[in-house]
């Protein structure tokens, strides 16, 4: 189901869009399952913080919390999926401030502005500004640059 | 409580003990040679990856759709470089909970044994930055090389601790020897305190 969506979806367009637009917002409920999935299936991250609450609480954590790679992969999927399959994410680059721990009705939620428009080489590109938010503040602060389809 | 006042002194703690920066001064730009992964790139990696991420994009799932793109075939999502380069389960154990790091003559983990020594036993990343710079595709040998790129010279107080901030380098490359991402991660190395449960409450 979530295939046929994406193959529908329309691509975002170079010559569309424009410094200062915003994405429109996406969260993700932060729970134990996301978390573990995240660090364990997803990135094989075995760092015992993001799957043992005994152990995270030993390192004076209050309970496990996300690894950074499965906060980079949202981010990278939020800016994905609203620019369509033909753009391209050329760099990533955050900043993870309070960390994204489970809690009933935590979620984060995912934002993004356009900061700049530019052209190098060949390449037409955009960099955003990106925000991941939870209950307790944010989460994940940072910038990304995408290449985007042209019409010509 | 008046003399309970008479008890408090300006603040003066006792000294605490804080690493040398000489001590890994040695270590900075130093690399690890170029490590295998513990797997190659598949299709399932990719599949989990997308589960979790609720990331529908047929690049990485429809091979009648991605042999049509530019790319001719299924790639990975590019902030997926790392998954092959993370220790696995037993080293990670290891290394986490052991206390007994492998490879250690990587000069990475000599750094890390310098700090655990020393009371920086926690570890939490608090940024990094990827620079994607070729696709990468199921079959894939993805084979990292890790540098110490910094090491601040005093410690840092934060929400966790006590902690000094530590700059690491990723190269990526893939079996054909071609760049697939360069990575700066940071992470602070802690002194974990008693607990930091009530800095996030409330």
């Amino acid at each position: 189901m979530a295939k046929k969506e994406a193959k529908e979806s329309k691509n975002v367009y170079w010559e569309d869009v424009k410094v200062g637009q915003d994405l429109p917002e996406k969260s993700r409920a932060i729970d134990t399952t996301l978390i573990v999935a995240g660090a364990i299936w997803a990135s094989h991250d075995f760092m015992p913080v993001h799957h043992s609450r005994d152990f995270a609480q030993s390192k004076g954590a209050p309970d496990i919390f996300m690894n950074i790679l499965t906060s980079n992969g949202l981010m990278a999927a939020y800016l994905e999926q609203w620019a369509g399959t033909e753009a391209e994410l050329r760099k990533m680059n955050i900043g993870l401030q309070v960390p994204n721990f489970p809690s009933p009705g935590n979620k984060m939620a995912m934002n993004a502005r356009i900061t700049k428009k530019y052209k190098d080489g060949k390449d037409h590109l955009i960099e955003l500004a990106i925000s991941g938010d939870n209950s307790m503040g944010p989460h994940v602060v940072g910038t990304a640059v995408m290449a985007l389809p042209t019409k010509g | 409580m008046g003399k309970e006042n008479d008890t408090i002194k300006p603040f003066s703690g006792p000294p605490e003990k804080t690493l040398d920066y000489s001590r890994v001064a040695h270590l900075v730009g130093k690399s690890s040679p170029f490590h295998d992964p513990h797997d190659i790139v598949t299709q399932s990696d990719i599949r989990h990856w997308c589960e979790v991420m609720q990331d529908p994009n047929p690049l990485y799932a429809d091979e009648e759709f991605a042999k049509k793109s530019k790319y001719k075939g299924i790639i990975a999502p590019p902030a997926m470089v790392q998954t092959w380069s993370l220790d696995d389960l037993y080293y990670a154990l290891q290394r986490f909970v052991e206390g007994k790091t492998p490879f250690m003559e990587d000069p990475h983990n000599q750094l890390t044994g310098i700090l655990d020594a020393e009371g920086y036993t926690g570890v939490v990343a608090t940024a990094q930055e990827q620079t994607y710079l070729k696709p990468i595709r199921p079959g894939d040998v993805i084979r990292t090389k890790i540098t110490v790129g910094y090491v601040a010279k005093y410690d840092s107080f934060t929400r966790q601790g006590v902690g000094r901030y530590v700059d690491i380098l990723y190269t990526f490359v893939n079996q054909k020897n071609e760049e697939v991402c360069k990575e700066t991660f940071r992470i602070l190395k802690y002194k974990p305190p008693v607990t930091t449960r009530h800095l996030y409450e409330g």
